[in-house]
């Protein structure tokens, strides 16, 4: 089944990439293209160095970062990995649900909750709290 | 008569069956006559009242001189019809034949691109993911299908704008460094 060839060669990869990361001399990433030509703090700024503090268990530093991405993130997980399984497996019943109500207000409030980082008073919501 | 039509009532997908089914299940009340109906080489989704196929054959009264042209109706077989019946939700998991369920709305996938991607292309891809489950409920299946595709087209629009730019970033700074 292609789907399924198609996954097994994705998990290499990450497993590869990952690999690479932790065993090769990683001194980290560049800066963000879009904060550093433009300023602006969107909805995903700070995941990259939340995800690395959560890494080294600082949960603290990676609230800090972006409180909202590392909130959503067992959610995220629990809906991609059902996803990427029912599309390996073929199975369809095995997909998340839509979110209803509940899942539009969660798109909504992640928009809001960009814009509002790039508003004066809400210097709190950027990573490291402005 | 190739199985290339569907209809859609109260959000829910059917088909592909051929025309002559169609008009069975129409004339058994299985169809109302607000169904959405589409097939092969249709922009969308269209009431059953103004697919040309379907209109009521003129009848035909019997001595009936009365010389007023009859209505020719559209014909079917003067159309290229497309090879038969890629499902109109393909891209879902559904998989070949059987009634399909409402489009997905890629609500989920929307929020990932925008917390992940770093672009505003996700917000449209919210935007749009938003409109789907009303939509479908309230039986206005072309609009959801639309609105689902776009939902899609933003958050691949989204992903691979990040992907390339990543990439070219990357190059750009091992070139620099």
């Amino acid at each position: 089944m292609a789907a399924r060839k198609w996954l097994v060669i994705g998990l290499a990869l990450g497993a590869a990439g990952l690999a690479i990361l932790v065993r090769g001399n990683f001194r980290g990433l560049p800066p963000c293209p879009l904060h550093s030509t433009t300023g602006l703090y969107c909805p995903g700024c700070g995941v990259t160095r939340a995800s690395r503090a959560l890494m080294h268990g600082d949960l603290g530093t990676a609230l800090q970062m972006n409180a909202v991405a590392i909130l959503l993130m067992p959610l995220m997980a629990f809906v991609m990995i059902r996803e990427i399984a029912a599309w390996g497996w073929q199975r369809p019943e095995w997909r998340p649900g839509t979110g209803g109500r509940w899942g539009i207000r969660l798109g909504f409030a992640v928009i809001i909750y960009g814009i509002l980082r790039n508003l004066p008073g809400f210097e709190f919501l950027r990573p490291g709290g402005g | 008569m190739s199985n290339d039509w569907y209809y859609a009532t109260g959000g829910v997908q059917q088909g592909p069956i051929g025309i002559d089914e169609l008009k069975a299940r129409h004339a058994a009340g299985q169809i109302p006559a607000n169904a959405l109906i589409w097939r092969e080489g249709m922009d969308n989704w269209i009431p059953w009242n103004q697919v040309p196929e379907l209109a009521p054959a003129p009848e035909i009264v019997a001595g009936g001189a009365t010389g007023s042209p009859a209505p020719t109706p559209n014909p079917v077989g003067d159309q290229i019809y497309a090879p038969p019946a890629t499902s109109p939700y393909a891209g879902t998991m559904g998989g070949a034949g059987g009634p399909t369920v409402n489009p997905p709305n890629y609500l989920w996938q929307s929020i990932a691109c925008t917390l992940l991607c770093c672009l505003p292309f996700g917000i449209v891809g919210i935007v749009y993911a938003a409109k789907v489950d009303g939509l479908s409920v309230t039986g206005k299946a072309a609009e959801a299908l639309e609105a689902s595709n776009k939902a899609k087209f933003w958050c691949w629009m989204s992903f691979g704008t990040s992907i390339v730019g990543i990439v070219l970033y990357a190059i750009l700074m091992v070139a620099v460094a």
